[in-house]
């Protein structure tokens, strides 16, 4: 064997140096669109927005933020554990109180002192309760990195939940049998509706836990106790002339409508419209921020046969583009095309355009890439350059090109995604199909699973790349595009993909026009997924699992109205009013 | 495929592309991870530019910047990979294994024979089209100390390829 390196030198040379390293060198243009692609999407965090700031808020929590083993001392002494026992200690102290109104019905009363010190501790403990009740959920996130995951705070929840309902029907019955004054007790149910909705349904959603198989969600379990409080503070002012109490719970309750977990659905095809119409007015040739998402909402609404938005604005905006020789980032052309923004003549310019020329010529001759920007295909259809056998030869270096299921990178769905749409564009979208064994491990490895995902993080989408604990919606979004060629792979819930859009879909106050486009994004996909690809219905014992929590907090509701009535009738007719026997 | 970038930012990638995937890839990540990773913390950088103390064009500002959000990125994703329990890649070697070229075949074994802090110069320098300046930014050293650890490590590569490839080692192929 001779020696193949140039002896005599002390040092290796740069060249074979830079030999070696050759194949590892990043390309600079798809490094800088990768850049680009980033900054547009809103940096390198992809997960849920507030994720970081409960994050940073746990981390004044003693143990809040260990992920790992749990110690039960520090439950007990942290801050939420303290409010927990806090919360109870309330309970009992308002049981004590109406203990002390039947007393006093039946003659027996405690000195003045002691009715003057209860009556404001209980004032500035029921102003107190809702902040408490909110940490209350500090202690679920303990209980969730301590043992059992989050099945331990949804089971926590329900049986909190019924317990109070318990609570409620027991007090029902005993203001009814012995007596108690309609204000303490509407105070009272009302203080256990806001504990259950800013103590548990709140902070579980937050938290990241989810009901995948509930049709409604969390959210819904909110405005069903928030329609609770409401009744009950409106009767008890009604009924009991509770005005500063029944006031006190409406000002709180109107805090609901600002908390982002709350937002009510709004998926309708109207509402992707709306918002379709408020990016389009605002999409211009120069940026590349939301035409992606506009191109997406569009063909949504397209493949729904739904009316779209009127898009005539962005023609002649292309037009000038293209007649001005401008070049917008590749993002807005894919946009275009996916819109159908761009004529033929439009792309025969595109076409002639040296930049263009010379990446078709490479897609022609075998060296281009076929995993991005499927816009050349319409590039090519107007140039006349696609024959029957082009196209096949195509086909085959798409299927060729296809994201092997195992590989580890980000970006393996839009890449999946990126080669469907190449085989459609070329009229051979029926190869999609024979490689459904493959796309369905791929939607597999990308999917998050409860058990699955990060402190925090919510569950239910798709991550950007395999085996990653946090879903994004760009990459739910590429993963329902796939599911929508080549259906779901069984072991995938598509109800738990739903929640996870539900969650990122909800309408808030904000005017349609700020809401953030990646909202808009899980909006157009919880359509989607509802009413183009399809959820499995549910038989009525899985509705009634599915539903436990919303079934919950509307008995919570309807017991809670139930006592008032009833402490208002024992009241009208109590043994306190009642008229004795005429001599 | 022109991306639209700032100048500035444009400028930052030209200067510390290569350099950066490099210092990623000697953090144990493997050469894809380290360019998205590269690419994360090139877009991190912009948006939170405000934070940059100094000229954003300077090498020395700009490169430590850059590796403080580079390490954060890493740790971020390695403590994930970690509650994931999913073992860290380790350091993947320049060239991949199957390369028919023996030239090179001999060099990527010496490579793995280097010593770390060598294999972290030559891949920042000798990744991409960079120069010294860039590398000693980002590795917080004096230009003169990286050229003086380039030299050393080339020269250390020789020594390693000469004996691997002499027909006693029995290194050769």
């Amino acid at each position: 064997m001779t020696n193949e390196f140039e002896r005599g030198g002390e040092m290796v040379h740069d060249t074979e140096l830079r030999d070696l390293f050759a194949p590892r060198r990043p390309d600079a243009e798809e490094f800088a669109a990768g850049v680009a692609e980033r900054l547009a999407a809103g940096g390198g965090g992809t997960g849920s927005s507030h994720v970081g700031w409960w994050r940073r808020a746990a981390s004044w929590l003693p143990g809040a933020t260990q992920t790992g083993g749990s110690n039960l001392l520090a439950l007990l002494f942290s801050i939420p554990g303290m409010l927990t026992f806090g919360v109870f200690a309330l309970f009992c102290h308002q049981r004590d109180r109406l203990e002390t109104q039947v007393e006093r019905a039946t003659g027996v009363r405690d000195p003045f002192w002691k009715q003057y010190l209860r009556r404001h501790a209980m004032a500035a403990l029921y102003a107190a309760l809702p902040i408490a009740g909110s940490l209350l959920g500090l202690a679920f996130m303990q209980l969730r990195h301590a043992r059992g995951g989050t099945t331990v705070i949804d089971v926590a929840t329900v049986v909190v939940m019924l317990a109070m309902g318990l609570v409620t029907f027991q007090l029902g019955q005993f203001a009814r049998l012995r007596g108690a004054r309609t204000r303490s007790v509407a105070m009272f149910v009302i203080g256990l509706q806001l504990t259950v909705l800013f103590g548990c349904v709140l902070w579980v959603q937050i938290l990241g836990v989810f009901d995948g198989n509930s049709m409604f969600g969390y959210g819904a379990t909110g405005w069903a106790l928030a329609a609770g409080i409401l009744t009950c503070a409106v009767t008890s002012i009604l009924l009991a002339r509770n005005w500063v109490g029944g006031g006190l719970s409406l000002l709180v309750l109107a805090l609901v409508p600002s908390t982002t977990v709350f937002g009510w659905p709004d998926n309708s095809a109207a509402a992707i419209r709306e918002r379709l119409t408020a990016v389009v007015e605002r999409l211009r040739t120069d940026d590349l921020g939301d035409w992606r998402f506009a191109a997406h909402m569009v063909a949504v609404l397209e493949e729904a046969q739904e009316p779209g938005v009127e898009l005539s604005d962005l023609r002649t905006a292309l037009r000038s583009a293209i007649d001005n020789g401008l070049e917008p980032h590749p993002a807005v052309w894919q946009a275009a095309h996916r819109m159908g923004l761009i004529d033929r003549a439009g792309w025969q310019t595109l076409a002639a355009r040296p930049k263009h020329d010379r990446e078709l010529r490479r897609i022609l001759s075998g060296r281009g890439s076929l995993t991005t920007e499927p816009f050349y295909m319409a590039m090519l259809r107007a140039s006349d350059a696609l024959t029957a056998e082009r196209a096949t030869e195509l086909a085959d270096r798409t299927v060729r090109a296809w994201p092997h299921p195992e590989a580890t990178t980000i970006g393996l769905l839009d890449r999946a995604v990126n080669c469907i749409r190449w085989l459609e564009g070329i009229g051979h979208g029926d190869r999609i199909r024979e490689h459904t064994a493959m796309l369905h491990e791929l939607l597999r490895r990308h999917h998050v699973r409860e058990a699955d995902a990060e402190p925090y993080a919510f569950p239910g989408g798709f991550s950007e790349a395999p085996r990653q604990g946090r879903s994004t919606t760009r990459a739910t979004s590429a993963a329902l595009e796939v599911i929508a060629r080549v259906g779901c792979p069984e072991d995938i819930a598509l109800g738990h993909v739903r929640a996870y859009l539900r969650h990122n879909s909800g309408r808030t106050l904000s005017a349609p026009a700020d809401e953030p486009v990646l909202k808009m994004l899980a909006r157009a996909d919880y359509y989607r997924l509802t009413y183009t690809i399809g959820v499995p219905m549910r038989g009525p014992l899985e509705f009634l699992i599915g539903e436990r929590m919303l079934l919950a907090a509307l008995l919570l509701a309807v017991l809670s109205f139930r006592a008032i009535l009833l402490a208002h009738r024992s009241e009208a007719g109590g043994p306190e009013t009642r008229q004795g026997a005429l001599p | 495929m022109a991306a639209n970038l700032d100048p500035t930012l444009e400028l930052w990638i030209a200067r510390f592309r290569g350099p950066l995937i490099g210092l990623l890839a000697s953090w144990g990540e493997d050469w894809r991870s380290a360019e998205e990773l590269a690419m994360d913390t090139f877009a991190e950088a912009w948006l939170s530019r405000r934070r940059l103390r100094g000229d954003a064009s300077d090498t020395a500002v700009v490169g430590p910047w850059l590796r403080g959000i580079a390490h954060n990125l890493s740790r971020h994703g390695r403590r994930r990979r970690a509650r994931q329990r999913l073992e860290a890649l380790p350091a993947e070697l320049p060239a991949p294994v199957d390369t028919p070229d023996d030239r090179i075949e001999i060099l990527r074994r010496g490579f793995a024979e280097l010593r770390p802090e060598d294999q972290t110069v030559l891949r920042m320098f000798y990744l991409d089209e960079s120069s010294t300046r860039e590398v000693a930014a980002l590795l917080e050293l004096t230009e003169k100390a990286v050229e003086s650890r380039l030299y050393q490590a080339r020269r250390a590569l020789r020594a390693l390829t000469d004996r691997m490839s002499s027909p006693t080692a029995g290194g050769a192929r």
